[in-house]
């Protein structure tokens, strides 16, 4: 509305139909949609790590594995570094906009598209390791024998847990990614400006956002 | 911060409302992204190292009992400094962060509700 008052009294701002759209809230109408989005995925992540926490609380000792019994921890803090990694390509890619450095923007955007690939990328390898190798099943995994002992295979829902909230995180990355190519290609189109950049900063709280949840998954599942 | 008590819709207040509020605040100065970046690492690095000895050297020098409240107040660390300077909270609207954790508040009744024995 506050726009088109703007062009009907000959006052068009440029890029006016790029332009973030400020409204009276302060906040552009597709920031303060995402920033929604996110509250709903605060509740869909806290639902999905609360759940966990609580199987693992009400779980028969001795069926929930220690930190590192079963998981890679040093595979999956490659994974985390990789991921924190790319928060700040996009945080650079951003800067590098709203400072008009085109070639610097299309750079970084490039990198977090290679680093968010690797991050799937490790985790399906990672995956594929756990179900082949570590016999780690929806309602079982299998306890290696030290010393010469036999291998036990114990019944638990620890690998729900685990591949629930993992899974998840990981859907979420591969839609960030999906996400970023279509930016990708807009940006290398010519799109976006130092004063259209509405478009880059929604993806980066996106990317982020997932960042975040990997941060607080990475320590509850795996290091305690 | 900016709270706005008077009628949202009025033109006066519309009129005071900076077109683009976000660039003013990064015109050309923007946050320590990479300053930032070094304190994950860091705090990563510190919360892998106890895990990592253990894998190495076959002992953690934290019991694991004090070592789970310490990995959960660096990753909420972790994860503050995220959202304040990566995701903007610091410099932006005060109600969006507000917004976010407010389902969290939820989250801390029921998981009482749940810790009660009954």
């Amino acid at each position: 509305m506050a726009i088109d008052q703007h062009v009907a009294g000959g006052h068009a701002p440029p890029h006016a139909a790029d332009a973030p759209s400020t409204l009276t809230v302060g906040v552009g109408n597709r920031k303060l949609g995402l920033w929604i989005f996110l509250a709903s995925e605060v509740i869909f992540f806290t639902a999905l790590i609360g759940g966990g926490i609580l199987l693992r609380l009400t779980s028969t000792p001795g069926t929930w594995p220690m930190p590192g019994e079963v998981l890679n921890v040093p595979l999956t803090s490659l994974n985390t570094f990789i991921l924190i990694v790319s928060s700040v390509t996009v945080v650079q890619a951003l800067a590098a906009l709203q400072d008009n450095r085109r070639q610097h923007f299309r750079l970084f955007l490039v990198a977090t598209f290679v680093l968010g690939a690797a991050f799937l990328s490790v985790q399906a390898y990672e995956y594929y390791k756990l179900i082949v190798e570590e016999g780690l099943m929806l309602s079982q995994f299998t306890m290696h024998g030290h010393h010469g002992e036999a291998d036990v295979v114990v019944q638990s829902v620890y690998g729900a847990a685990f591949y629930i909230q993992t899974g998840f995180h990981g859907m979420h990355v591969f839609g960030g990614v999906l996400w970023l190519s279509f930016v990708m290609i807009k940006a290398f189109l010519g799109g976006y400006a130092p004063d259209d950049y509405e478009g880059v900063e929604i993806f980066g709280l996106y990317w982020h956002f997932v960042d975040l949840v990997w941060i607080l998954l990475f320590t509850i599942v795996y290091l305690i | 911060m900016q709270f706005i008590r008077k009628n949202p819709y009025s033109e006066e207040l519309r009129q005071q409302q900076p077109t683009d509020p976000q660039h003013a605040v990064h015109a050309h100065k923007h946050p320590p992204y990479m300053m930032v970046f070094l304190w994950l690492v860091i705090l990563t690095a510190i919360e892998v190292f106890p895990i990592f000895t253990e894998i190495i050297f076959g002992f953690s020098p934290v019991p694991h009992n004090i070592l789970v409240p310490l990995l959960l107040t660096i990753a909420v660390i972790k994860a503050a400094l995220v959202a304040l300077y990566y995701m903007h909270l610091l410099y932006d609207k005060f109600w969006l962060g507000a917004m976010i954790l407010s389902p969290l508040a939820f989250a801390m009744f029921f998981g009482l509700v749940i810790a009660v024995p009954y």
